[in-house]
């Protein structure tokens, strides 16, 4: 028997072994997919983990008495630096003895003068001068760091050895006693996410998306497993009739799917590890991933390699019950029954799924989150792809009732007789289109949160070191230096804001290292003046904390706003950062009545430096104001307001990534399931289209019945997707981001439209051969 | 084509003059070529003489004797017994079945049934001329077949009369 | 003629609908051992319908086939498939060859389902194509065959296993007069030489005429056209 099934699925004849590659191709496809999205989890998870070491945070304040360390602790400050948009891990440590916790990558700490890197960054400091980027880190190379303290590739990380003395003077910096383990995703006290996803519902998003790309290429290999369906189905028929019991039947066929299964996860397998270190290297999370991580395990292994083939049996087992009851399976043409209204209720399932939880508020845990959605989402899916029959026939009931041409009629009635083959072509589109507008629409709405879009001069031109944050009175400390900074105190209040932190002024040699730079134009000192507050309807603040500014000072920085005329001093925001305004060019701050003197001998709250925009110039100077303030655990490094938005955008534009991968992909195999079901629809049109070209139908007419054919299911179901998917994506918008729903851009529209209009074109592009495959020969008995 | 039972058949039907027994045999059977009075007086004393029709007093009128002749017992068990026994099949019994189905319509007897019978007949012989065929030379083959392809063709013509026999009733009643 | 030989198998009042239209009212037909029967009778009779159920390929709604002694119609449809393998040769109007075996795959199927060893079976399979004039059409696919030779090779694969009834419906009704002649001269010969006994469904007289009798279908009941012996007609 299997020996049979063999010799059907593999020499019988050219039908056969074109369908059987499509099927495996089919399959192929799926499966690399598959175990891309296992591996590409798998990766992201062990990629979150590197970071955890990054994520080290200062030990709170102990409690109770405290423990005796048996080893001895690191001194240890961990900052981020940036150059040219891209960020730098920066580590400056000092061991107390040599039992000190190492980082990992590297085989000691690195002594005072030394430091250990990264490749990457590495490649960079020998690329770059070194008054832009090298004079930032004393000492010189004693290593690289490997792969077990990086989290990408392309990570820019440096570990740099000091003394103790230089630690214990250097603000922010603390004793641990171990570094931080726990992946940033289940970061909670005792760490502070620098680098990699936090638990912010990342895993509910991958889940979504898995089952977005998944489904399109289940629906894929179910329509190229009905590839000639009612070509074997006869075959089937025949064999029963001279005595196969069901059971052989049911083998035969299981060993047919069979070999295509095996043959096509072979193809992914092949694929995938082919693809491997190409796929590596695309930024999922805004970083590449080595090669060797985007792996699998062996039960991801097993379970692939099982499971599809499991699958492909089953599924062909449903698609010959017909037959397996009798051998008149196909020969008694009986209509099937037409599809009853029963269908619509797992898509309406899945919608009140997600609404139950609009209603009555999601889960707490991101856990029980996935499993309150996750359903919800795969529901409304598979209720599209089971609701689309009875929707076409609803859509037929509708084209004949205002039929008046033949073409039209006849369409109607094949319509009606068989909907579930006429839906199962456009399935894919349909579900593809879901797919679309979910991301399209919950892309939209994200986009309106304030993005903080820098612009106004001084923008990119300014560099702003900042050394004081605004935070609420009372309340949860905002990231930000766990230990005060020294000589810091709490100034400028408003309301029940206050700015903590500040820096001493610059020295005589800072300053001129900064002059020096070529392309400088000015350097402006915000110092912190306590108990002052700024109400600036124009920089849309009122009662915020205030910094003054001499008038001098700040002339030299037009983008920063200006002075009342004839004032000396001004006051000013004491955080650019937090004022939500980066255009401040025509704002005129109100002025302060302030002695030069006193102004002179106030620290600083920022350090702003006017450039000419040239990005070296920019280093450059950040260089110079790294070296003179080194940068404080929690604190930003000196960045000019354009680099500080784009970094509150990677979020944003890792979803933007995500979205457009999504859709790509599920587009793609949308477009690869109907040409498969447009060249089976050929095949299946061939005999009854040549017995009406015969009996005096003109082509003409078979072309618009066809037309009809598919474009009555399409419309008809890609309204209900549509329209779905906006409602999901509105749940969804409520529930996960707390925005209500924006409608996504005319692109949106112009590529839906689009899209419609070339499923159709792909089936009108078939009419060339109608002529050829319907011709005389064909209607002959066989 | 069996004239004295065709006119005993129209005879069972009502008595009849020679007269109108010609008239209605030229008007259902003649096809064109009427009975001479000739073989319908000698067919009817020929009947009358074997006792399967009795000829009436002779009615004095116009002409030659108009006799009123009515049939007898034994001509319509005669009758009887040509209409349910099925004609030995050959070529060109189309004029003999017509007759027999056209007759047994108009004294309401069972025509499907004569039909039937007249099928079984055909298909015998049909059988017998097949065992020839597999069991003969080539020269019996092709008479043989001559003969299958016209009882074919009789019987499709009985599968269409039998079709037809409600219509044909009513045609013949009127 | 000898000694009246059994009745192989047998119909007694079946009753078969389909949906609303019922098909058979009441149908009993039996058929001994070595008959060749032919069942004609209009189209949409039902013909085919008592086919069906005598072969065990549909249940009757009431009713009770018999064949050798068992009922059939109350067999679970793997038993039944093993009769119709083991037991019985089909040949039917059309579409009965697998497209992707070739011809004496196809002659060879019955055995290879009942196990038999491929190399056996597909000597059997040769022996009959040998009886049948299809020499050296073995290894075409059904495709490849003209109308004749493929009703040839369905004969062939229905004889194979040395079935005791042969089901026939319009075994000539694609094919040409002369084809169809000789597929029915080859059948009814095969047939008789090895005893089985073959229950032809057809409209067509002539091939009737390759049968010992006739059963009219009419309105759902099986009858003959006559009790009477029928008259010996004038020898040719």
């Amino acid at each position: 028997m299997i020996r049979l099934g063999l010799r059907l699925a593999v020499s019988g004849g050219r039908e056969a072994v074109v369908r059987l590659v499509i099927l495996a191709a089919s399959v192929g496809i799926g499966v690399g997919l598959l175990l891309t999205v296992v591996a590409a989890v798998n990766a992201v998870g062990v990629q979150n983990d590197r970071y955890a070491w990054l994520d080290t945070a200062a030990p709170a304040a102990p409690a109770g008495p405290v423990t005796a360390t048996s080893r001895d602790p690191l001194w240890a400050l961990i900052s981020t630096d940036l150059f040219n948009g891209q960020t730098i891990y920066r580590a400056d440590v000092a061991a107390t003895g040599p039992a000190s916790p190492v980082p990992p990558g590297i085989p000691r700490d690195p002594g005072p003068g030394q430091y250990y890197i990264s490749p990457a960054l590495s490649a960079l400091l020998r690329s770059t001068p070194a008054d832009e980027l090298a004079d930032r880190y004393p000492g010189h190379q004693a290593g690289l760091i490997g792969q077990a303290g990086l989290p990408s590739p392309d990570s820019l990380v440096i570990v740099v050895g000091r003394s103790v003395a230089q630690m214990s003077h250097l603000p922010g910096a603390a004793k641990v006693t171990s570094l931080n383990t726990t992946s940033p995703s289940g970061c909670g006290n005792g760490c502070e996410i620098r680098g990699g996803l936090g638990p912010s519902g990342v895993d509910l998003v991958l889940s979504v998306v898995a089952l977005a790309l998944l489904l399109p290429v289940l629906i894929f290999i179910g329509t190229a497993t009905r590839l000639s369906a009612a070509r074997r189905e006869q075959r089937f028929a025949a064999m029963r009739l001279v005595g196969a019991a069901p059971g052989q039947v049911s083998l035969i066929a299981a060993v047919e799917s069979a070999v295509a299964a095996v043959a096509g996860a072979a193809i992914g397998f092949g694929l995938f590890f082919v693809l491997r270190i190409s796929l590596a290297a695309i930024p999922f999370t805004g970083q590449a991933f080595f090669p060797a991580e985007l792996s699998l395990s062996l039960p991801d292994i097993l379970v692939v390699a099982a499971g599809v083939p499991v699958a492909a049996v089953v599924a062909a087992r449903l698609a010959l019950r017909r037959v397996t009851i009798s051998p008149l399976g196909v020969t008694r043409r009986t209509t099937p029954a037409p599809p009853r209204a029963w269908r619509v209720l797992p898509l309406l399932a899945g919608l009140a799924d997600l609404g139950i939880f609009v209603v009555h508020g999601k889960p707490a845990s991101p856990a029980l989150q996935i499993l309150a959605f996750v359903p919800g989402f795969a529901l409304i899916m598979t209720g599209l792809v089971i609701a689309g029959p009875w929707l076409t026939m609803a859509g037929a009931r509708v084209l004949a009732r205002r039929a008046s041409r033949p073409g039209a009629l006849i369409a109607a009635r094949r319509l009606a007789d068989d909907p579930r083959a006429a839906f199962r072509a456009v399935s894919g589109l349909v579900l593809a289109l879901f797919i679309f507008t979910v991301a399209a629409a919950l892309l939209a709405t994200q986009n309106t949160k304030p993005p903080f879009v820098a612009d106004g001069p001084a923008a990119n031109n300014v560099l702003v070191d900042q050394f004081s944050n605004v935070t609420e009175v009372g309340g949860p400390a905002a990231p930000g230096p766990a230990a005060p900074r020294s000589g810091v105190h709490a100034f400028g209040s408003g309301g029940n804001q206050v700015a903590v932190g500040s820096a001493p002024a610059p020295s005589a040699t800072v300053l001129t290292r900064l002059r020096q730079i070529s392309g400088i134009q000015g350097i402006v000192e915000f110092r912190a003046d306590p108990g002052l507050t700024l109400t600036s309807p124009a920089a849309g603040i009122s009662g915020f904390p205030a910094a003054v500014v001499s008038c001098a000072q700040l002339a030299s920085a037009p983008g920063l706003g200006r002075c009342p005329a004839g004032a000396a001093a001004a006051r000013v925001p004491a955080s650019l950062t937090d004022i939500g305004q980066t255009d401040l060019a025509e704002v005129t701050w109100p002025a302060a009545g302030i002695t030069a003197r006193r102004l002179d001998s106030l620290p600083l709250a920022s350090l702003e430096v006017t450039t000419n925009g040239s990005q070296p110039v920019i280093e450059q100077a950040r260089t110079v104001l790294e070296n003179a303030y080194p940068t404080g655990t929690g604190s930003p490094p000196p960045q000019t307001l354009g680099e500080d938005t784009t970094h509150g955008n990677t979020a944003r534009n890792a979803y933007q990534q995500l979205a457009d991968v999504v859709i790509l992909t599920s587009l793609t195999i949308a477009g690869c399931t109907l040409a498969v079901s447009v060249a089976g629809g050929l095949a299946d049109r061939k005999r009854p289209f040549s017995l009406l070209r015969l009996t005096g139908a003109r082509l003409g007419m078979l072309r618009r019945v066809i037309a009809l054919e598919s474009a009555v299911p399409l419309l008809a179901v890609a309204a209900v997707a549509i329209g779905t998917g906006f409602g999901a994506s509105a749940m969804y918008a409520t529930l996960e981001m707390h925005l209500s729903l924006v409608a996504p851009g005319a692109a949106y529209f112009v590529l839906t439209s689009a899209g419609i209009v070339l499923a159709l074109g792909l089936i009108l592009a078939t009419f060339p051969l109608l002529r050829r495959i319907t011709g005389p020969e064909t209607a002959r008995s066989e | 084509m069996s004239v004295p039972l065709t006119l005993l058949g129209l005879l069972e039907r009502e008595p009849s003059h020679g007269y109108d027994l010609k008239r209605d045999y030229d008007t259902w059977f003649g096809r064109g070529k009427p009975l001479p009075y000739g073989q319908v007086y000698a067919t009817l004393s020929r009947l009358a003489r074997d006792g399967k029709a009795i000829a009436g007093p002779a009615e004095h009128g116009e002409g030659p004797d108009r006799k009123r002749y009515a049939i007898t017992e034994a001509g319509i068990a005669d009758v009887e017994r040509w209409l349910s026994e099925p004609a030995p099949p050959e070529p060109h019994l189309q004029t003999v079945l017509f007759a027999k189905v056209v007759l047994a319509l108009m004294l309401d007897r069972p025509a499907d049934h004569y039909l039937d019978a007249q099928r079984a007949a055909h298909l015998h012989r049909m059988r017998e001329l097949t065992a020839l065929k597999e069991r003969g030379d080539l020269m019996d083959t092709l008479l043989a077949d001559h003969g299958l392809y016209h009882l074919e063709a009789d019987l499709r013509w009985i599968d269409h009369t039998a079709a037809r026999l409600d219509l044909l009733a009513q045609a013949v009643h009127q | 003629m000898a000694a009246r030989s059994t009745t192989i198998i047998e119909a007694r009042g079946v009753v078969m609908s389909f949906g609303q239209t019922p098909a058979l009212r009441g149908a009993s037909l039996a058929v001994r051992q070595g008959e060749i029967v032919a069942v004609m009778g209009p189209s949409g009779s039902g013909k085919s319908t008592l086919l069906h159920c005598l072969a065990g390929i549909l249940t009757p709604d009431e009713g009770e086939v018999w064949f050798a002694g068992q009922r059939l119609d109350t067999m679970s449809e793997a038993k039944r498939s093993e009769v119709r393998r083991d037991k019985f040769g089909f040949v039917f109007q059309s579409g009965q060859l697998v497209p992707e075996l070739t011809a004496e795959e196809n002659v060879a199927l019955p055995l290879l389902l009942g196990g038999t060893r491929r190399a056996a079976a597909l000597a059997e399979a040769r022996a009959w194509f040998g009886r049948l004039g299809l020499d050296g059409l073995g290894r075409r696919r059904s495709g490849e065959l003209s109308g004749g030779q493929a009703q040839r090779v369905a004969l062939a694969r229905g004889m194979v296993n040395g079935p005791q009834v042969l089901f026939a419906d319009e075994p000539t009704g694609a094919l040409d007069s002369m084809s169809g002649e000789m597929v029915m001269s080859l059948m009814t010969r095969a047939a008789r030489e090895q005893g089985s006994t073959v229950i032809l469904v057809t409209h067509d007289a002539r091939v009737a005429a390759y049968a010992d009798r006739e059963v009219i279908v009419r309105d759902g009941t099986v009858g003959s056209l006559t009790g009477a012996a029928p008259p010996s007609g004038a020898a040719r």
